[in-house]
């Protein structure tokens, strides 16, 4: 029976003309929307290499001239001598912090496209480094690339709504619901067979052409990441087709299913993803970036207007970096004095901010179970590693890297300052200070990216299972005798 | 006299304050054609409905084959064929394949050869067999669903306004297809209009007005009465 119905289900669609057009339909999509995100992870990933490629570069370059340096008696300047520290430090260093994009990046672009994902790392306030971008929340972006997870958020729900709506239905007004009946067949074997042949149609093409892309382009791809993308998917199509069988059970005419569907697509994706937004923004506002940045121009005049007042409350808070006797400052450590100045001063601020975000990604966690749509796009993002989880990772290994830079280059330059090396004799040139760059700490792009957080999914199964155990209610008493709706002709 | 293949007993239906059915006994014997009469709203659509287990009547009893669809609806379905005044067949399969999944969901495994041969039988036009049943005409859609009926092998078959918008040579071809079946031995109800095709093809007419049987003629009255006129004056008598 089961195979009868499935056969003759599939010759009426394929006499549609309607499995070609959704093979067709799927392919191309699964095609455009990983293409489109691969390339953008492509372009990132070339910048990240670049980057990387640059700081070796430079490394190898400082190497290969260092005897030609050490042999000069040129005049060079500080702060354009590579072998200076104070010239690596403030102007010169080619030190990258990077978070590359992982195999799984196309899956779901999410905010990679607004948040930093690499930084070039000066001793400057850290302010200027890593506080220097928009905060974006990833909810928000929701409407963002066109990559896999948007066609698995967006397009996969309204491909399921167009050839489902009148599964059951179509029979029912046209009669043959009666005719099965009295042959023996059921409604609800019917409507299942219908929705599982028809979503599979749709779902699993699009599912093996995108998995297949990943295995093969993005070679890095683990099992793991692959079973969890089909499964956030899987999961996702299983919430749609529930709808859809909840929809069709009661006994309406196709196109009141039709309306009812595109209605639950709106409130779904559209209308409740962006009143989660609204209110996730009003609830905990995120200070003004404008005022960040006055403030912290405000923090920096006031520094420097007090340097010397600086660097004494610097050399109290670090006294082994003090010059022997004479407290006497030179420009590097009243800089990093000035630096450490202004990084305490905007304490408060980034606090502020940092609080915001937190409260912000709380409550956008809480408020996601609201929407199906907001569930799987966040797991989506979280799985391509493009979401906040991993950035907060890679923000905080930066802000890490930068203060590793901070006190080896404040050290650096005391012990330096200490020997005199910046000024050997009255009259003389600076003598090199940083013989080898690979000194510098290096940032470690392989940061921990935390672990994703499957239990959302839990959820969207359980709201499928109701709406599934509703649906197998309704449809069953149209099974059973003295059922006005199988009459209806 | 044989146990009657389908029984109907005082059957009453009613909807909201409509009475539908208003103690309706009727019986249909293997063999025969019955000829169920009577104007629109008169109960015939609301019997067979009952009949196939569509409705619940509120009072009486049915029983196709010995078999009460109140209580089991799916053996008593297995008992019978069903033909509408518009056979619901899928628009996009051929007539061979309508004809061979509504059997085989009836638990009915033929070959390709024995559902041509039926359909043969039925007399659609072999170059129509694996067309698409969206381009047949309504009779050739009517034979299929003869074919289906006869392929179930049902003891008792309800037809419902069969001939309806039938032109006269498809009608005469349907009615010697009934036929056929009768003398197979399967019980015929027929709901129909068709004053002409009950007089000539029916071994008795019920006639039935308001939910209430108001008349019945045997095969022999049949030959001597003008059925209109008595069925008209039923009617009146009803109205």
């Amino acid at each position: 029976m089961k195979r009868l119905m499935l056969v003759t289900e599939f010759k009426n669609l394929w006499r549609e003309k309607l499995v070609f057009a959704l093979l067709l339909t799927t392919s191309v999509l699964a095609l455009v929307a990983f293409l489109n995100a691969h390339y953008f992870a492509k372009k990132q990933h070339d910048v990240v290499l670049a980057a990387q490629q640059m700081q070796q570069q430079a490394i190898q370059d400082a190497k290969a001239r260092l005897p030609e340096r050490l042999a000069s008696t040129a005049d060079y300047k500080w702060w354009e001598d590579p072998y200076d520290l104070r010239g690596q430090a403030f102007y010169l260093m080619q030190n990258y912090a990077t978070k590359a994009p992982l195999a799984t990046s196309p899956i779901a672009t999410g905010q990679a496209d607004v948040l930093p994902y690499y930084f070039k790392m000066l001793i400057k306030e850290k302010q200027h480094i890593v506080h220097q971008y928009d905060y974006v929340h990833p909810l928000s972006l929701l409407l963002g690339q066109f990559d896999l997870s948007f066609v698995i958020v967006y397009l996969l729900p309204l491909l399921i709504i167009g050839i489902c709506f009148n599964a059951l239905a179509s029979e029912r007004q046209g009669g043959q619901l009666r005719l099965q009946m009295l042959q023996g067949g059921s409604a609800t074997r019917l409507l299942t067979y219908q929705l599982l042949l028809r979503s599979a149609l749709i779902v699993l093409p699009f599912l093996s052409i995108s998995s297949l892309l990943l295995v093969t382009i993005r070679e890095q791809l683990g099992v793991i990441e692959l079973l969890s993308y089909n499964l956030i998917a899987l999961c996702y199509s299983g919430f749609w087709i529930a709808l859809t069988a909840w929809v069709n059970s009661r006994a309406k005419s196709a196109a009141n299913n039709a309306a009812t569907l595109v209605t639950c697509w709106l409130a779904l994706v559209i209308v409740v993803p962006a009143l989660v937004n609204t209110s996730i923004a009003l609830l905990d506002p995120t200070p003004s970036r404008i005022h960040y940045i006055d403030s912290l121009r405000a923090a920096s005049d006031d520094a420097q207007k007090a340097s010397e007042k600086t660097l004494a409350q610097y050399f109290q808070d670090h006294p082994e970096l003090a010059k022997n006797g004479s407290g006497a400052s030179d420009y590097a450590t009243k800089k990093i004095a000035t630096i450490n100045s202004v990084e305490r001063a905007m304490e408060a601020q980034d606090v502020r901010f940092l609080t915001a975000q937190q409260a912000q990604q709380h409550n956008a966690q809480k408020l996601q179970y609201l929407s199906p749509a907001l569930i799987a796009q966040t797991l989506l993002v979280d799985l391509a590693g493009n979401g906040l989880a991993r950035h907060h990772a890679f923000m905080a290994e930066v802000e890490a890297h930068h203060q590793a830079l901070q006190r080896f280059f404040a050290s650096e330059i005391a012990k330096a300052n200490q020997k005199g090396d910046f000024a050997p004799c009255e009259g003389c040139s600076a003598k090199p200070t940083l013989t080898d760059l690979a000194d510098i700490p290096q940032f470690n792009s392989d940061f921990a990216t935390p672990v994703n957080n499957y239990t959302p999914l839990i959820w969207l199964l359980l709201l499928a299972a109701g709406l599934l155990v509703i649906a197998k209610r309704r449809v069953n008493k149209l099974d059973s005798a003295n059922n006005k709706e199988v009459l209806v002709v | 006299m044989t146990t009657p293949v389908i029984q109907i007993n005082n059957l009453q239906k009613r909807f909201g304050e409509y009475q539908a059915l208003q103690g309706l006994s009727l019986s249909v014997h293997q063999g025969e054609i019955l000829a169920l009469l009577g104007p629109n709203g008169a109960g015939k659509t609301t019997t067979i409905n009952c009949l196939l287990g569509f409705l619940q009547p509120d009072a009486g009893e049915i029983t196709i084959a010995g078999i009460n669809p109140q209580h089991d609806v799916v053996t008593a379905r297995q008992q019978l064929a069903y033909i509408p005044e518009q056979v619901a067949l899928y628009p996009r399969l051929s007539g061979i394949e309508n004809l061979a999944y509504f059997s085989k969901m009836a638990s009915i495994d033929k070959t390709d050869e024995a559902f041509r041969t039926l359909l043969s039988e039925v007399k659609l036009p072999s170059h129509a067999v694996d067309k698409p049943v969206a381009t047949y005409s309504k009779g050739m859609r009517q034979k299929v669903g003869i074919a289906i009926a006869l392929a179930k092998q049902a003891k008792a078959l309800i037809l419902d306004e069969p001939t309806s918008g039938l032109d006269p040579s498809a009608s005469h071809e349907f009615s010697q297809l009934i036929q056929s079946l009768a003398k197979q031995g399967v019980a015929i109800l027929m709901a129909t209009h068709d004053l002409y095709r009950a007089q000539e093809d029916a071994h008795r007419v019920a006639i039935i007005n308001q939910g209430q049987l108001v008349d019945t003629l045997v095969y022999e009255q049949l030959q001597e009465v003008q059925l209109e006129s008595v069925y008209l004056k039923h009617i009146k008598v009803g109205v």
